[in-house]
């Protein structure tokens, strides 16, 4: 990933722009910005980063070995991974442009995806975000990165918790079902404990993927999980069966804790989101 | 909190970042707000691991001949609802978790394919810093939110399981004609429909009491009734009554008593609503 490059050179001179006029812009809400205020923290500007990937499922596998009997569950890694890949290009690059501002981290993070009809398999991933630094301090060597509003900031950092990284775990996987499944399941209602198993070893792929990208950024935790898993049944070449393509997506903000905080006392709120 | 201490918040944050210490344990991963993250911990509970259990099930069309409860989809979907909530629970325990707090069991009916339902449990698995809540057996499961489980602790009760109960009523093609036709005779009610929605509800709840006294609990909480629709060779509609069994705690009630506010920002739900629309003022020479 090292040698893909950075973000394009307009977007670098929109930074650097923003980064001299000594204003900013960004999608905060007004709450979100007196929250990020209260913790030390000031906005720098809107941040974004982008790529286009050509994505198409690969490796599907020849059925033809399956012992008759057995669900066969394929991992389709090549494909996972660039899904995986690609997001965290898209991460990157808004990251680079946040260093661009001299900024500390990223809040507000989403990650959209976007298909294009004039293009099959393009699909383009975008990451945007609202730049913060704290005036005086050392600069870190990458921002924390986190999907968490501002509000949301604040409390976590009361709570003496801070985000340092968005962790990813993704997983695909190709699941061929023998027509003994089949043919039970039109003669009586069961549970599909083939399609319940891929389900889960899909699952369990991706949140240990989530998990040690966690790790790896020497987090504490992971809060705000967004999982998303999708299925789609695929024609089987060689038998008159349906097989599936399961993807896993676990996308969450990985904390690591500072202080562990006195339960401070209860005391009323107006509360500044409209939750 | 003084403008000095939150200011100090920023940097000691950012110092715990530029020296990445590796932590000794696994990072947790929730199925948690923040608000519910930071309650869940008041309430003594640390995040084990977001914790999930899938059941696929395919039940089959069957002509619905006569109005009444469709045994084998009510059996099948029970089951299934069963299943993944159980394949959960062992998760949970696999980690050495004591419970799993917002547990929610979503169901899908179209992404595998015809006549397969998926019926996901997903929930965060957490553990008991002091023990009080160590019940030695399994793990306690409960569909509250963090904030529903502080709260449930702070009033010095505990919870037990998920406690669910499945009425699937099929209403015959026939029935459903001669009962929509009567009204042009009669009244405005069906009262047929009544009846059979309100016997299949009352069987669900029912069914969700059993369960509930064979966990001896004190009483159910949070209880909500879904409904769905389906067609399975007709018309037939699922009810799901879902609660948190809960019994009073061993431990006394801790942390603030519970204080009635007025709040200030919210809109607080009213019994009448007067609403005044105002036509816009016409010209008499128009």
């Amino acid at each position: 990933m090292s040698a893909a490059p950075g973000p394009p050179e307009s977007a670098l001179r929109r930074v650097r722009r923003q980064r001299d006029s000594g204003t900013w812009n960004s999608d905060l809400s007004v709450g979100e910005l007196a929250a990020i205020h209260s913790v030390g923290f000031a906005p720098a500007g809107q941040v974004t980063g982008s790529a286009v990937y050509r994505i198409a499922v690969q490796g599907i596998p020849s059925c033809g070995t399956a012992p008759r009997g057995q669900p066969l569950v394929t991992e389709l890694a090549a494909y996972g991974r660039a899904l995986h890949d690609v997001r965290r290009l898209a991460l990157d690059r808004m990251a680079r442009e946040a260093i661009e501002l001299g900024c500390h981290g990223v809040v507000g993070v989403r990650l959209t995806v976007r298909r294009f009809d004039h293009a099959m398999n393009a699909v383009e991933f975008t990451a945007i975000g609202t730049a913060i630094r704290r005036a005086g301090a050392a600069a870190l060597p990458a921002p924390f990165l986190s999907a968490l509003d501002g509000a949301d900031l604040a409390k976590l950092l009361r709570a003496g918790m801070v985000p340092c990284r968005l962790a990813i775990g993704i997983a695909a996987v190709h699941v061929h079902t023998t027509n003994l499944w089949e043919e039970t399941s039109r003669r009586a209602d069961v549970a599909r404990t083939d399609l319940s198993g891929a389900a889960a070893s899909v699952r369990s792929l991706a949140m240990g993927r989530l998990s040690e990208e966690a790790r790896g950024a020497g987090a504490d935790g992971c809060v705000g999980s967004r999982l998303h898993l999708d299925v789609w049944p695929v024609p089987c070449g060689i038998h008159r069966d349906r097989d599936h393509v399961l993807q896993f997506t676990a996308v969450a903000t990985a904390v690591a804790r500072f202080d562990t905080p006195a339960p401070p006392a209860p005391e009323p709120v107006v509360s500044l989101d409209d939750r | 909190m003084s403008g000095r201490d939150s200011a100090d918040l920023a940097v000691r944050a950012l110092r715990r970042l530029a020296a990445p210490i590796s932590p000794r344990r696994a990072p947790f991963t929730c199925d948690l707000s923040v608000d519910e993250l930071v309650l869940v911990e008041r309430a003594g509970l640390e995040p084990v691991k977001l914790v999930m259990g899938t059941c696929v099930v395919s039940v089959l069309r069957r002509p619905i001949s006569r109005t009444g409860e469709l045994r084998h989809a009510t059996n099948a979907i029970y089951r299934a609802r069963r299943l993944a909530v159980e394949d959960l629970r062992r998760e949970a325990a696999g980690v050495g978790a004591h419970g799993v707090v917002g547990v929610r069991v979503e169901v899908d009916e179209e992404r595998w394919g015809e006549d397969l339902h998926e019926f996901v449990a997903l929930g965060t698995a957490v553990r008991s810093r002091t023990g009080s809540l160590r019940t030695g057996g399994a793990p306690f499961t409960s569909h509250l939110s963090g904030q529903g489980v502080h709260a449930l602790l702070a009033a010095g009760y505990r919870p037990l399981s998920l406690v669910m109960g499945a009425a699937v009523w099929g209403v015959s093609r026939w029935d459903s004609a001669a009962w929509l036709s009567a009204r042009r005779r009669r009244r405005v009610e069906y009262p047929e429909m009544t009846r059979e929605i309100a016997t299949a509800r009352e069987l669900a709840i029912r069914r969700m009491g059993v369960e509930a006294r064979a966990v001896r609990a004190a009483g159910v909480v949070g209880m909500t009734i879904e409904q769905r629709s389906h067609t399975w060779g007709g018309d037939a509609m699922e009810f799901v009554a879902l609660g948190t069994a809960i019994r009073s705690g061993d431990v006394r009630p801790s942390g603030p008593r519970p204080r009635a506010v007025v709040s200030l920002d919210a809109a607080s739900p009213r019994a009448a609503e007067i609403r005044v629309d105002v036509e816009p003022l016409r010209r008499l020479d128009n």
